[in-house]
């Protein structure tokens, strides 16, 4: 069998057994979910009645999205090694479907928070979207990058205790270029101006090829050594 | 397609500690080579360098297949290993563990091929379809031992696979021992138990 489609098969075997977990364990779509309808909760109830312009509901949106993902996806590692699986895993697995398989998956998880946050956030904060695949075209290129940072992150820190404290602190430096054009373009998709192909776009675009290339790479020396 | 291992004067210090001062020898291809030693003496340690999960502080490790030498890459994809501190996904069920490394490990059309014969090997067809999370310490570690056929692979690395394993289970691991010489399989492995010391044909005591 050819490297690269067995390569394939083995990313989606490995995507395959994370859903699986996932869905009889629910860890990680329970402390996503959890976090992000509390913290949206808190800060519905804070604003009350206000409408509050498309800056800060853009500000608020990703702010909520940011600290709900760290609660959920440094997981993917975190759990493997608190089971004691993350040996065996490195024995039997090579690095790229394991990095890509959790990356998807990461990816898979980001997607149903934000499909659960979105409408949440639209009725609780009366935030009105002129401009909804705009934003859609953001959210997506947001989520890959968010999930491809927070995957490497996550794997660096496999042998590190307290690790899901360092996780954020980590990933906040690596995540804010791409949190700030996140921002300034949700702002817009949320005001009646929109946006056009710009620069922002562009960025965004080029910091999800980068982070994945990037991590790719790494991960190879962060796997094996 | 067996696989041998050549080190030379390996030291490795662990927490100030040296675990072993010059350590030198061979494993040959497709023997079964014991290590054993006192609790602390670095067995499992030096496993885990074979393996590459570990690296010595110094020395050096070769390791050759038909005569040529292979580069740590590629010995990665031969190895299989047996230890108390490698797990299994207790939200799975037996075949599907067995399904998912050994998929990891080959590929999945031999991994479906390779699994039910290695369940029927450690006696755990009965219980294929229940999740590891149910199952006793034993079963685990016969599940465990199950992976070694089922992955493929020639190089095996054996951490006391005998631990939490009753009259049966102890019969398994000396029947997996003759299918990996049978196979021409080399065998790495690290006990105290005489019962395991006897399945070797070369001993190598760390003190």
């Amino acid at each position: 069998m050819p490297i690269r489609f067995s390569a394939f098969h083995k990313t989606k075997d490995l995507l395959y057994k994370e859903l699986t977990t996932e869905f009889r364990t629910r860890y990680g779509t329970s402390a996503l979910l959890m976090f992000s309808l509390t913290t949206l909760s808190a800060v519905s109830m804070s604003i009350g009645a206000q409408s509050l312009s498309p800056d800060f509901l853009a500000i608020l949106f990703w702010i909520i999205l940011f600290f709900s993902a760290m609660a959920g996806l440094s997981r993917v590692f975190l759990q493997e090694s608190e089971q004691g699986t993350l040996q065996t895993l490195r024995i039997y697995a090579s690095s790229q479907p394991v990095f890509f398989g959790k990356f998807i998956y990461n990816v898979l998880l980001l997607f149903a928070l934000t499909l659960f946050l979105l409408p949440l956030f639209i009725v609780f904060l009366n935030a009105s979207v002129p401009h909804l695949g705009e934003l859609c075209l953001v959210l997506f290129l947001g989520n890959i990058g968010l999930s491809g940072a927070a995957t490497l992150i996550a794997s660096l820190l496999t042998q590190v205790q307290g690790q899901s404290s360092l996780f954020t602190i980590l990933s906040f430096p690596i995540i804010l270029p791409l949190l700030l054009f996140c921002i300034q373009l949700t702002a817009a998709a949320f005001s009646s101006e929109g946006f056009t192909l710009d620069n922002r776009l562009l960025f965004l675009t080029g910091y999800d090829v980068v982070i994945l290339g990037l991590a790719s790479v790494l991960f190879d020396y962060i796997w094996y050594d | 397609m067996s696989i041998e291992i050549e080190f030379s004067n390996l030291i490795k210090i662990y927490e100030e500690k040296s675990l072993y001062k010059n350590l030198s020898g061979k494993v040959k291809a497709g023997h079964c080579t014991c290590i054993t030693g006192n609790n602390g003496s670095g067995k499992s340690t030096f496993l885990k360098i074979i393996a590459g999960l570990s690296r010595p502080t110094s020395g050096s490790l070769l390791y050759y297949k038909e005569g040529s030498t292979l580069p740590l890459a590629k010995l990665r994809e031969q190895i299989a290993f047996v230890s108390p501190e490698m797990q299994l996904y207790d939200a799975l069920t037996a075949t599907e563990n067995l399904l998912f490394f050994a998929s990891m490990a080959a590929n999945s059309a031999l991994a479906k091929e390779l699994v039910p014969k290695a369940l029927q090997l450690v006696g755990l067809s009965s219980v294929a379809d229940k999740k590891t999370a149910t199952f006793s310490t034993g079963m685990k570690q016969r599940l465990k031992l199950a992976m070694l056929p089922a992955s493929n692979r020639s190089l095996w690395l054996l951490d006391e696979p005998s631990s939490n394993l009753d009259a049966a289970g102890r019969k398994i691991v000396e029947k997996l021992i003759e299918h990996a010489k049978k196979k021409e399989y080399t065998v790495l492995l690290a006990t105290n138990d005489p019962l395991e010391v006897a399945y070797a044909d070369t001993i190598f005591c760390l003190s």
